[in-house]
């Protein structure tokens, strides 16, 4: 399906590019949303990758499938933004950020003080991913919410796969290590 | 593979991403080391919070601004070349029409240097001669179309030239023997 949009779209043919557009948008958002953390942020990235997409398109071979590389130019450009914006991030954004919601399926304890909690350890959670460095954030982001496979964020991010493993252990441990700090810490 | 290895391998051996060889030696060492298997343990409970601690994502539809922005860009690209098709490739183009036109100035360039080098050739070749006023023997133009050997420019210009000494060469000649006539009388 995408190889047929991309050589309409190479043969000059627009309407396929708002096909491509309405399958990956979506995805491509969400991807961005997670890593920026702030809608208005993610909302202009999306758009400047698909630009960047629709630029560059000629250049795409077809050596990788186009949703590894959309994602490729997508964690580009993300880790450019947050690489130009290191100064002024701050990690209590965003609608959703502090509300905590349970994945769907998990058994869900609804007295107030379980809800606490569970909101409580969530918002740590997320305050700690956010702080992550981008190059483990990325990899754990493409591999736990975008459910990309060790190989497939190799492909994206244009590392051995070893790499990818040891960053996402690294992240995990980070994770993991400062849970325990703040758990801890607790009175 | 040692505990450091087992350790750094326990994210990958959880998501059943190890090959069959590596996920036999993770398991064979997991059930000889307690350390490592409570690291694993570990492990395995953080996946369902990093799980749950994922974002709600806003709702967006930017399909539209999208080709808006898409659509503005490929005007942008259109102005110089014409239609869409043509735009995208508008970069590539534009080096190819840049090295067309560096390609012309350099053959225009090796044609100036060739007539410069072929006019050389001929002062040097013919200079004694005019000088001497003698006639320009016939295979001196072979020889000058031998070591011209930069083409038909080359040639044309050595033949006329060849030909403009000559009579000047004559010309030359004649001035002396009326020279000759005139002290002679």
């Amino acid at each position: 399906m995408d190889e047929i949009l991309i050589h309409k779209i190479k043969a000059g043919d627009l309407d396929s590019f708002e096909k491509l557009v309405s399958r990956y948008q979506r995805k491509i958002f969400s991807f961005v949303y997670r890593m920026l953390v702030s809608e208005e942020d993610a909302r202009d990235i999306t758009q400047e990758i698909f630009i960047q997409v629709f630029r560059s398109l000629e250049t795409f071979r077809g050596d990788a499938k186009f949703s590894t590389w959309i994602y490729r130019v997508a964690s580009n450009k993300c880790l450019d933004f947050l690489h130009k914006n290191k100064k002024f991030r701050f990690y209590e954004p965003a609608a959703g950020w502090e509300t905590g919601e349970q994945p769907a399926g998990s058994p869900v304890k609804t007295d107030p003080e379980s809800i606490y909690l569970r909101e409580e350890k969530v918002r740590r959670v997320r305050r700690i991913i956010a702080g992550l460095p981008d190059k483990y954030r990325v990899a754990l982001v493409l591999f736990h919410y975008e459910d990309l496979t060790y190989h497939q964020i190799a492909e994206t991010l244009d590392i051995p796969v070893k790499t990818v493993a040891t960053r996402l252990y690294r992240a995990k441990l980070i994770l993991k290590e400062r849970l325990r700090g703040e758990t801890d810490g607790l009175p | 593979m040692d505990c450091r290895d087992i350790k750094k391998k326990i994210p990958e051996y959880l998501s059943g991403s190890l090959s069959g060889a590596e996920k036999v030696a993770f398991e064979a060492h997991l059930n000889l080391c307690p350390s490592c298997r409570r690291e694993a343990e570990s492990f395995r409970e953080l996946d369902p919070v990093i799980d749950a601690a994922d974002l709600e994502i806003p709702f967006a539809d930017l399909t539209a601004d999208i080709m808006n922005a898409v659509r503005k860009e490929a005007r942008k690209e259109a102005m110089p070349t014409g239609p869409v098709q043509d735009t995208r490739n508008s970069r590539t183009t534009g080096i190819s029409r840049t090295r067309g036109n560096s390609r012309g100035r350099i053959i225009s360039l090796m044609q100036d240097l060739s007539a410069a080098a072929a006019a050389a050739i001929i002062l040097f070749w013919f200079s004694g001669t005019v000088l001497a006023g003698t006639q320009v023997p016939e295979y001196s133009r072979g020889v000058a179309r031998v070591t011209g050997s930069v083409g038909t420019v080359v040639q044309t210009y050595i033949d006329l030239s060849a030909s403009t000494v000559n009579r000047l060469s004559d010309s030359v000649k004649s001035i002396e023997l009326q020279m000759k006539g005139d002290e002679e009388l």
